[in-house]
């Protein structure tokens, strides 16, 4: 029942959302007795009656926590029966079309009922959605789940081909109406004989020849600000990279450091004489680890991890925050500092390795390329 | 919907766009002509008109356009045109400047002019259908003022602010604004808090969807909250505009948290110092325990205390409020009464509306401070020209756990910076960082592609959820 509005509390009967970290969770529809086991340990859902959503629970491996399940929350979550629209697509169908409390809104097909959830949220609690597919079964699972979930006051879903009889609502009293079908220019008409004047409309198709044949009937029937466009959701990774700095030969006691204002000494280059350079105080933009590989018979090879501190007046430079994938900041301190009282010349024996660390607002590798086209328009009188 | 008196209302010309109210008799510049828009009272949103004269007379616009291209998907051409032959040079059309000009002054319609243009056109003939429907379209809108009237909602606003005025709106692009409103799960009685750069157009766009029931708290910078969109844009009923509370961004630090957060709170705020050092210190890894530092001091207190702690405070304050109440009457009761100078008598009055008026923004302040305080908010959306992070991080605070956090920024750096801190304080779940990539079709008969020109970013958006980790 919870997705009726905001509650605090969970109830039996709640649909929840177990959340178990980067991106890993499942709904739960809360009932006595039951268990869920997860790679943490069981959720016994009598146990979770009674707790503020967002809490965390206690799990015999670990914890999860347990959240209020939000119509994008349940898009990513529910049990699929057909492909459907992830957030990025139902976000602008619901400004586009214009949805708000109090929207009568005519949807083909029902599908999966993800953008259903996300409308029911949005024309609630004085709107109303009538929802249509042609497959019985889904007909069946979609009003079964608007059941339990609590919304079955907000939305009538009907077995029905739209494109074949038309909806079968006797006025126009549609604001807005969604089209997701194979042959959309089907329905179009009967649409028509449904939206109020100044009524919007949106018809999603994978393929452009779809939305070809869409557009002309559109304009065909006195449709206007007919308007192609697509989405898509591009994620972002923030995280810390380490890139090595080039070794151009200059000498092992020279290194540029990026996001220097300064280029004053030798061509460009900042000079770091010895690891008391740095100091853990000063503040750093990028910085750089420089890695000594002591070739010391003696001692082995044993490496020095040290960060390098942009040498010049970097007060007026704003400041970043340090890296937490960096280890050893630390160590750095008590690092055996052999070569310390060295000069450039001992420097010479050890081999430096410089590496850049940042951070960084990575687009991922491969992002969603494509959903489908959405033509809106709208029909005036 | 009909056009009527006063509305506010959106014209659109082509591509240029522009809200003005609607006043009888009263002309209105836009696209370096002047209208009078009496033509437009009485008629449905949606409809265009023509300016003829100065003033404007309905038209049908699908017919206006030709939009339909019916003859050109069956008529295959015998003669496949192209332009092999066809050379670009002024002297193409016969018509000079001033001709053209002349005949507009004679008032020639703007059809008759096209025709012409037409005749004279050496190369029209030789054009392709395409090319010749693309060369009519461009003359008509260049002879033929066509000016259409849409209802100012989100969707006709976002567009204008971002066509006219992006830096207005902190770049805010139509599906970065429609993300931002369903990740928040702006809906009907939700009660959120809101911080804006953005003319007032992210606000008018959380009433939209709260239509009178529940609340947006607008944390507003300056002396005087300024929605430009509110005022001129959107036509909100009063039973919409009640849901709307304003707070200074500046008095955030006096808000009163539960003694639990206030070790955030007091952390937070010196996160929001510009040079703050810790960061950096050996406690990087971990820097939750520079927000929160140590335990909670919640092992010795019983949660009743605690809470009668918190209302003693609250009602301490109250009862402040109330003698700062009772200082500013009194002190207008002082003012001389006795006064035989009309002149003097109605300054007493003014004195005693300015003080009233006072009181009553004093009173309406305590009461938005105290339903902040409450820290049972749905929601909190951020979309400013400020650095979001210390926004963030004192606001989160009056949230209730498991509730979205939406935070806005044209650049992707502050956003980082803000994914870092969130992340380290342990009080949210699921922060993501994402931006859109948009793209807009021309659909047309044997001309269908993605239009020249697109938008290069819509900003970004760090979206995130809170948790109670009690």
């Amino acid at each position: 029942m919870s997705f009726k509005g905001y509650k605090e509390r969970i109830e039996y009967g709640d649909t929840v959302i177990v959340y178990m970290g980067f991106e890993s969770m499942f709904p739960v529809e809360v009932e006595s007795g039951k268990v869920h086991q997860t790679k943490y340990g069981a959720v016994k859902h009598d146990a979770l009656v009674g707790l503020r959503f967002g809490s965390r629970v206690k799990c015999a491996k670990g914890f999860v926590h347990v959240l209020y399940p939000t119509p994008e929350l349940w898009t990513v979550n529910l049990p699929h029966r057909t492909q459907i629209l992830y957030a990025t697509d139902i976000s602008l169908i619901t400004l586009q079309l214009e949805l708000k409390p109090g929207s009568i809104v005519v949807e083909s097909g029902t599908g999966s009922a993800s953008l259903s959830h996300s409308m029911l949220r949005t024309i609630a609690p004085s709107g109303h959605l009538y929802t249509f597919d042609f497959h019985a079964l889904r007909v069946e699972k979609a009003t079964d789940e608007f059941q339990r979930h609590g919304l079955a006051d907000l939305v009538t879903v009907m077995h029905r081909d739209v494109c074949k009889d038309g909806f079968g609502l006797n006025n126009t009293i549609a604001d807005a109406v969604f089209l997701d079908l194979p042959s959309p220019w089907e329905a179009l008409p009967f649409a028509k004989g449904v939206l109020m004047p100044g009524g919007r409309i949106c018809s999603f198709s994978p393929c452009v020849e779809q939305v070809q044949r869409s557009c002309k009937t559109m304009a065909d029937l006195g449709f206007t600000e007919i308007r192609t466009i697509e989405c898509l959701l591009r994620p972002i990774d923030v995280r810390s990279m380490t890139i090595p700095m080039p070794d151009l030969g200059y000498g092992p006691g020279k290194c540029y450091v990026p996001n220097s204002s300064s280029s004053n000494q030798d061509g460009g280059l900042l000079c770091v004489k010895s690891e008391s350079d740095i100091s853990e105080d000063k503040p750093v933009l990028g910085y750089v680890e420089i890695e000594s590989q002591n070739k010391d018979k003696h001692q082995g090879e044993h490496r020095k991890k040290a960060k390098l501190n942009v040498l010049d007046d970097v007060s007026k430079n704003p400041k970043i925050e340090n890296s937490r994938e960096v280890e050893d900041d630390n160590k750095a301190e008590n690092i055996e500092m052999d070569d310390r009282n060295a000069d450039s010349n001992q420097m010479n024996d050890n081999k430096i390795e410089a590496s850049y660390v940042f951070k960084s607002g990575l687009p991922a590798l491969r992002m969603p390329g494509h959903t489908g086209y959405l033509t809106f328009a709208t029909l005036y009188p | 919907m009909l056009i009527k008196e006063s509305d506010f209302v959106l014209l659109k010309k082509d591509e240029n766009m522009k809200v003005v109210q609607f006043v009888s008799h009263k002309s209105v510049n836009m696209c370096k002509m002047k209208l009078i828009l009496n033509g437009i009272s009485g008629h449905h949103y949606g409809s265009s008109f023509r300016l003829q004269n100065g003033q404007l007379e309905k038209i049908d616009f699908k017919e206006f356009l030709l939009e339909s291209d019916d003859k050109d998907e069956n008529a295959e051409s015998s003669e496949a045109k192209d332009n092999r032959s066809l050379v670009d040079k002024r002297e193409n059309q016969k018509l000079s400047r001033d001709e053209i000009n002349s005949l507009r002054k004679q008032g020639v319609t703007g059809e008759a002019i096209i025709e012409q243009l037409v005749e004279n056109s050496s190369t029209f003939e030789k054009k392709t259908d395409f090319s010749q429907k693309k060369y009519i379209q461009k003359k008509k809108k260049k002879h033929i003022p066509v000016f259409t009237v849409l209802r100012p909602s989100t969707r006709t606003l976002v567009e204008m602010y971002y066509r006219r005025g992006p830096t207005k709106i902190c770049n805010l692009r139509m599906d970065s604004l429609a993300q931002i409103l369903t990740q928040a799960n702006v809906r009907s009685s939700a009660k959120l808090l809101v911080v804006e750069s953005c003319s007032g157009l992210v606000i008018g766009s959380v009433l939209e969807r709260l239509a009178g029931d529940g609340a947006v708290i607008h944390l507003y910078t300056g002396s005087a909250p300024t929605r430009p969109a509110l005022d001129e844009g959107y036509n909100f009923s009063q039973e919409f505009l009640q849901c709307l509370h304003s707070f200074p961004l500046d008095q955030v630090s006096s808000l009163m948290r539960s003694s639990k957060a206030e070790e955030s709170s007091s952390n937070a705020k010196r996160l929001a110092e510009p040079n703050i050092q810790c960061s950096l210190d050996n406690s990087s890894d971990k820097v939750s325990d520079v927000i929160i530092p140590g335990e909670y001091r919640n092992n010795s207190e019983s949660e009743t205390t605690k809470l009668e702690t918190f209302k003693a405070e609250k009602e301490e304050m109250l009862m402040d409020h109330e003698n700062l109440l009772q200082k500013e009457t009194s002190r207008s009761d002082e003012a001389p009464p006795k006064d035989v100078k009309g002149n003097l008598k109605r300054k007493f009055e003014d004195i005693e509306k300015r003080e009233k008026k006072k009181q009553e923004r004093l009173n309406q302040l305590q009461k938005t401070k105290s339903m902040i305080e409450m820290a049972d908010l749905d929601g909190l959306i951020v979309a400013s020209k400020f650095h979001p992070t210390p926004i963030v991080l004192s606001l989160i605070d009056f949230l209730l756990p498991s509730r979205p956090i939406v935070v806005f920024s044209p650049y992707i750096e502050p956003l980082m910076d803000c994914y870092a801190k969130l992340r380290g304080t342990g009080r949210v779940v699921m922060i993501k960082l994402t931006d859109t990539w948009f793209r807009e079709y021309q659909v047309l008969t044997n001309r269908t592609h993605p239009t020249i020109n697109m938008s290069g970013s819509g900003g970004y958006l760090l979206t995130a959820m809170t948790v109670t980790n009690d």
